[in-house]
């Protein structure tokens, strides 16, 4: 019999707010969370605003000084420990097999790297500076999340660009469903650095406005900053210790463009490939799929190719199911959007209502697909698809699925 | 359990390039013209990647995973044609990647401001970009990932390589281990290693290693080349155990996992990482002193993400003059441990 693999706690930090109840009430109501960039000076560029954390807190560690971490730490660290206690699995100890790990990143603690190198720039450096690479190399917040939370074993961290989040909770599904884990952390996670905002500043991918994707108008997109986790957990032994089942993690696709750095093929073949190989894993047609949650980045190239993908994989449902992205919401979140929005998504279908597509105005031919502009009340939906695309062709989709009322 | 086999395997070495000369170079226990410089010698990467022209400008990194993965395709005797596609997989192991971009974008940012930033160095610097242009340059259309860790990432990439396959996911999939070494990279981990008071690991490596993996069949190679079996786990990060226990614990998870009892291993691949005191006090007390050790680290340096798959081809080449069965093993400065066993796919 197949292993179901049921989700059991979610935590969220992003632009939105910080803990699960203020995303999910902000996401759904349509409330933006981009704001001017304050975490470094981006007056001299032509975009200037981002998806940033407000007063994000420093969390209470308890084997780190907390001032010595990346913000990207900190971010992994009010997602997980949200999520495990909302699941509370480790009630009493992780047992004999302690949980996996699986976390995606595109930049890890790319801040702390930023200061460092300006520091030996500015004035070299002498051994009293090493502790800002204590935090620097991207797998490193995983392993002190790890450490904080007497985790056992080894991470596995994915830097898929912006495909990490979803893969890794792809990864962790797969791992549960055939019966190599039972339990699992998985998520992802990016902080906002200049490094990055200059380099999609270099290639003129950010928006000076808006991010509106799948607008005839649309002009490019908008960083944003976060961190997503989700604690998986075969059903059976969900349901047998008494945990509430949020929903289900039902299919996982993934494929590869092989066509160019930075830019999607524009056939969309890869990202037709991973949505049809989710719907396929989960065992259902597309006329099945209640919403499709895009990856919707604003760019004139990615939003064009997965609107056609979405058209060719729905057929003529793709007039029917409504799609939005949420980052004009959250900003781009990169290694952690798979994640966000996965969180999100997984939040509408329990709700019953899907978050709108901020920002769109005008139809653009190109994007063939019913955009939700608007919030719509849907209830009753049983599946979603949440799809992220990412630098180096890389492509995921997630199949998510509501509880059923007897989980409840 | 399935065997996963080795069906090529491309090597880009310090001390050299491409399976025979890698080979050779293990048996004999040959060392670098200048010992502790640890780079691909000029000229050399050239002659190994194929299309050079087209990936001319991007990172070492991502070009020295390019070689590694044209030779271990022309190794395994088919065209590159042959593993276009979406039943081919792709795991690329890193650590840091294309630090040298990286530092070259952000110096432009520092002394020049927006305009200084390079949007080659900053597509290129993204950790994925290995996998990326690989995927490019193979028509590899499956599932391609990267695998972030320190020593020990590489022997992850394997066994994910190896969940695809037993799945039947791929039917083929490439592992690649990368790293590109640099004078930042030097000083970055000299003051890690400074402040985490651990022992020294060997100097700061670079090259790439790549295998080409598929689902033992015997009909289909002859039963001849390298049957791997991963295990990963970590070092003294639970509460109930010390870390030479979990060590060994990783090791003999490996031997099980291959069927091999302790008598059958004939060489052990050391670590060129952190904790090389401890993994040679566990080899001793569990593997004694009978198999051979091959210290790779002598001959490649440290390289990071690369070194588990640099040790895995190892291991796998060292099949061919050391008679019985390998093991490869990765100790990370992070606490991560992770081991391979490599033994013959010959039958009876």
């Amino acid at each position: 019999m197949t292993r179901r693999v049921a989700v059991t706690g979610m935590g969220i930090v992003s632009a939105l707010g910080i803990g699960l109840p203020e995303n999910r009430a902000r996401a759904l109501a349509g409330q933006s969370g981009i704001r001017p960039v304050t975490l470094f000076s981006a007056g001299r560029y032509r975009a200037r605003q981002a998806g940033e954390v407000e007063s994000l807190p420093l969390p209470p560690w308890r084997r780190f000084r907390a001032e010595r971490l990346d913000r990207g730490t900190h971010l992994l660290y009010h997602a997980s420990f949200e999520a495990l206690a909302q699941s509370g699995p480790a009630a009493g100890g992780w047992g004999a097999v302690p949980p996996m790990v699986v976390i995606g990143t595109s930049i890890g603690g790319m801040i702390s790297g930023e200061r460092y190198h300006e520091r030996i720039l500015r004035d070299g450096s002498g051994p009293g500076d090493a502790w800002m690479l204590f935090d620097y190399l991207p797998h490193s917040q995983v392993l002190h999340l790890m450490a904080e939370l007497d985790i056992a074993g080894a991470p596995v961290v994915f830097a898929d660009a912006c495909a990490s989040g979803a893969n890794a909770i792809g990864h962790a599904f797969r791992s549960i469903r055939s019966g190599e884990r039972d339990l699992a952390l998985a998520g992802g996670y990016d902080p906002l650095s200049e490094f990055v905002f200059a380099g999609f500043n270099s290639l003129q991918a950010l928006s000076p406005g808006l991010c509106r994707p799948f607008d005839r108008d649309r002009d490019g997109l908008v960083l944003g900053e976060g961190a997503a986790v989700m604690v998986l957990e075969e059903r059976g032994r969900a349901l047998a210790r008494g945990a509430r089942i949020l929903g289900e993690i039902a299919g996982y696709g993934e494929s590869c463009d092989a066509f160019h750095m930075t830019r999607p093929d524009p056939e969309g073949r890869g990202a037709m490939d991973a949505m049809r190989m989710a719907l396929a894993d989960a065992g259902v047609n597309a006329a099945a799929v209640g919403y499709v949650n895009a990856h919707g980045t604003g760019t004139p190239f990615n939003d064009a190719m997965e609107a056609k993908a979405i058209r060719a994989v729905f057929g003529a449902h793709a007039d029917r199911v409504p799609v939005s992205s949420t980052k004009p919401m959250t900003g781009h979140v990169l290694g952690g959007a798979g994640a966000v929005e996965a969180v999100l998504t997984m939040s509408a279908l329990r709700e019953g209502r899907i978050p709108p597509n901020l920002n769109f105005e005008t139809p653009d031919p190109a994007c063939p697909v019913r955009i939700a502009a608007v919030g719509e009340d849907r209830p009753g939906m049983e599946f979603a698809l949440s799809n992220s695309f990412g630098f180096g062709g890389t492509n995921a989709t997630l199949i998510l699925r509501a509880a059923s009322g007897e989980d409840e | 359990m399935t065997g996963i086999s080795v069906r090529g395997i491309g090597v880009l070495t310090p001390c050299a390039q491409g399976r025979e000369a890698f080979s050779r170079t293990l048996a004999e226990g040959l060392r670098v013209a200048a010992p502790g410089d640890f780079s691909i010698p000029e000229g050399e990467l050239d002659r190994h990647l194929s299309g050079a022209g087209r990936f001319r400008r991007a990172a070492s990194a991502t070009r020295y995973a390019l070689a590694a993965a044209a030779m271990a395709v022309a190794d395994a005797g088919i065209s590159p044609g042959e593993v276009a596609g979406d039943r081919t997989g792709l795991i690329v192991s890193v650590t840091h990647g294309a630090l040298g971009y990286t530092t070259q974008f952000h110096e432009g940012l520092l002394k020049e401001g927006p305009q200084g930033a390079s949007p080659l160095f900053f597509s290129e610097s993204v950790l994925n970009a290995p996998a990326g242009n690989v995927s490019i340059a193979l028509g590899i259309r499956g599932p391609v990932h990267t695998i972030l860790g320190e020593e020990a990432a590489g022997i992850q990439a394997i066994e994910l390589a190896a969940a695809l396959l037993r799945s039947f996911a791929v039917d083929r999939c490439f592992v690649v281990g990368t790293e590109e070494r640099g004078e930042i990279v030097g000083r970055v981990y000299g003051e890690l290693e400074r402040s985490s008071g651990l022992d020294a690991a060997f100097p700061p490596g670079e090259g790439s290693a790549c295998l080409l993996l598929v689902r033992d069949d015997p009909a289909a190679d002859g039963g001849k080349g390298a049957l791997l079996f991963p295990e990963v786990g970590s070092m003294g990060r639970s509460s109930g155990s010390g870390a030479e226990e979990d060590l060994a614990r990783v090791i003999g998870g490996a031997l099980a996992r291959a069927g091999l009892a302790v008598k059958d291993v004939a060489h052990v691949v050391l670590p060129t990482g952190h904790h090389r005191g401890l993994a040679r006090r566990v080899l001793d007390r569990y593997l004694g002193a009978a198999p051979r050790r091959i210290d790779l680290g002598a001959l490649v340096g440290n390289a990071r993400g690369a070194a588990g798959v640099l040790q895995t081809a190892a291991s796998a080449c060292a099949l061919s003059f050391a008679e019985g069965a390998g093991l490869a093993l990765c100790t990370g400065i992070e606490g991560t441990a992770a081991a391979v066993a490599v033994r013959p796919a010959m039958r009876g």
